[in-house]
């Protein structure tokens, strides 16, 4: 998580040419960019194609921000857009979405052990059957490093202080999909 | 209901799934390169509107050619996308007329458009992924073919 000032030296540095103050960027807020697009449905080549048009995007929009705060609304936006994008798409030619790589039942994590293995692969299906707003919120929460308060709530466009009772709600929904995925 | 307890215990378990769920690292590095496209020279012309993200209308719109708009302070880009095959055909206008040439640009290859005095070009590329428009300038943001 930046601290606000450093933060805004970043920007400021990287609009005046400093790459390594870019990169420090894209470290800090790539985790942002990738849990709004998997909570839209992106996976593998179209996940890839809208995180590179946001960077991409961003090198210009960087210099343009009114406020050095407003990075992580933009990324969000920006990002929403493209999935829009990539959805309409998929509509107009009538193509599938590319399909979490998770969903290939020989796909396992590595450092997981099997028992343990079981209990988070439930998560991750889980949270995929979750509606759009609720995933975007509990995936903004997991980064790693982790997004502001700020920042998250920037980038739902939500007031700070409905992030605390819409988690609660939105975890309520998972334990249910869970629950009712391990009765079956 | 559930316990403030019992919900931090269920971020915990979700963060351990979504832990390795994060960009790949050579989209990492690819975005850290992006900075080397900077224009710094150039007068940003941002994109307005895409047709390729209106909602579908009961008619099939969806079947005519896309249509993108960019504008900066003193300049506009229209352009049309007509893809067919490999080879994407782009016709657009930039106003004021004036520039004579725009480059299309990827992040691996570029290649030169003349304009006529109307400020009208057109032409086929074979280009894929991320492209933009450069001339005389003006820049505009970048979008996905």
């Amino acid at each position: 998580m930046l601290d606000p000032d450093v933060q805004a030296e970043l920007i400021t540095s990287a609009v005046d040419g400093d790459e390594r103050a870019w990169s420090l960027l894209v470290d800090s807020f790539s985790g942002l960019v990738w849990s709004l697009l998997r909570s839209h449905g992106m996976y593998g080549a179209e996940a890839a194609d809208i995180y590179q048009t946001v960077w991409l995007r961003c090198v210009e929009h960087l210099a343009r921000l009114r406020d050095p705060s407003m990075l992580a609304a933009w990324l969000a936006t920006t990002t929403r857009r493209e999935c829009y994008r990539i959805t309409r798409k998929r509509e107009r030619v009538g193509s599938n979405a590319d399909l979490p790589e998770f969903a290939d039942p020989a796909w396992k994590d590595p450092a997981e052990s099997v028992v343990a293995g079981e209990q988070l692969a439930a998560f991750r299906s889980g949270i995929e059957q979750l509606g759009t707003s609720c995933q975007e919120l509990l995936r903004l929460l997991c980064i790693d490093p982790p997004v502001s308060y700020e920042d998250v709530a920037a980038a739902l466009e939500i007031p700070k202080g409905s992030i605390g009772p819409t988690r609660q709600r939105c975890l309520e929904r998972l334990r249910r999909i869970i629950d009712e995925g391990e009765s079956r | 209901m559930n316990g403030e307890g019992d919900d931090s215990e269920m971020m915990d378990q979700l963060r351990r799934a979504l832990v390795s769920d994060r960009p790949p690292e050579a989209l990492m590095t690819a975005a850290k390169a992006s900075f080397t496209w900077r224009a710094v020279d150039a007068e940003l012309a941002e994109l307005l509107s895409d047709s390729s993200t209106e909602a579908l209308t009961g008619v099939r719109s969806g079947d005519g050619p896309r249509t993108l708009e960019f504008a900066s302070a003193a300049s506009s880009v229209a352009l049309e996308i007509v893809e067919s095959g490999p080879a994407i055909g782009l016709r657009g206008q930039i106003s004021p007329s004036g520039p004579t040439e725009v480059v299309v640009e990827s992040t691996t290859a570029s290649l030169t458009l003349a304009i006529d005095e109307d400020g009208w070009f057109n032409g086929t590329v074979n280009l894929t992924g991320n492209i933009r428009l450069r001339a005389d300038g003006i820049v505009t943001d970048w979008f996905s073919l």
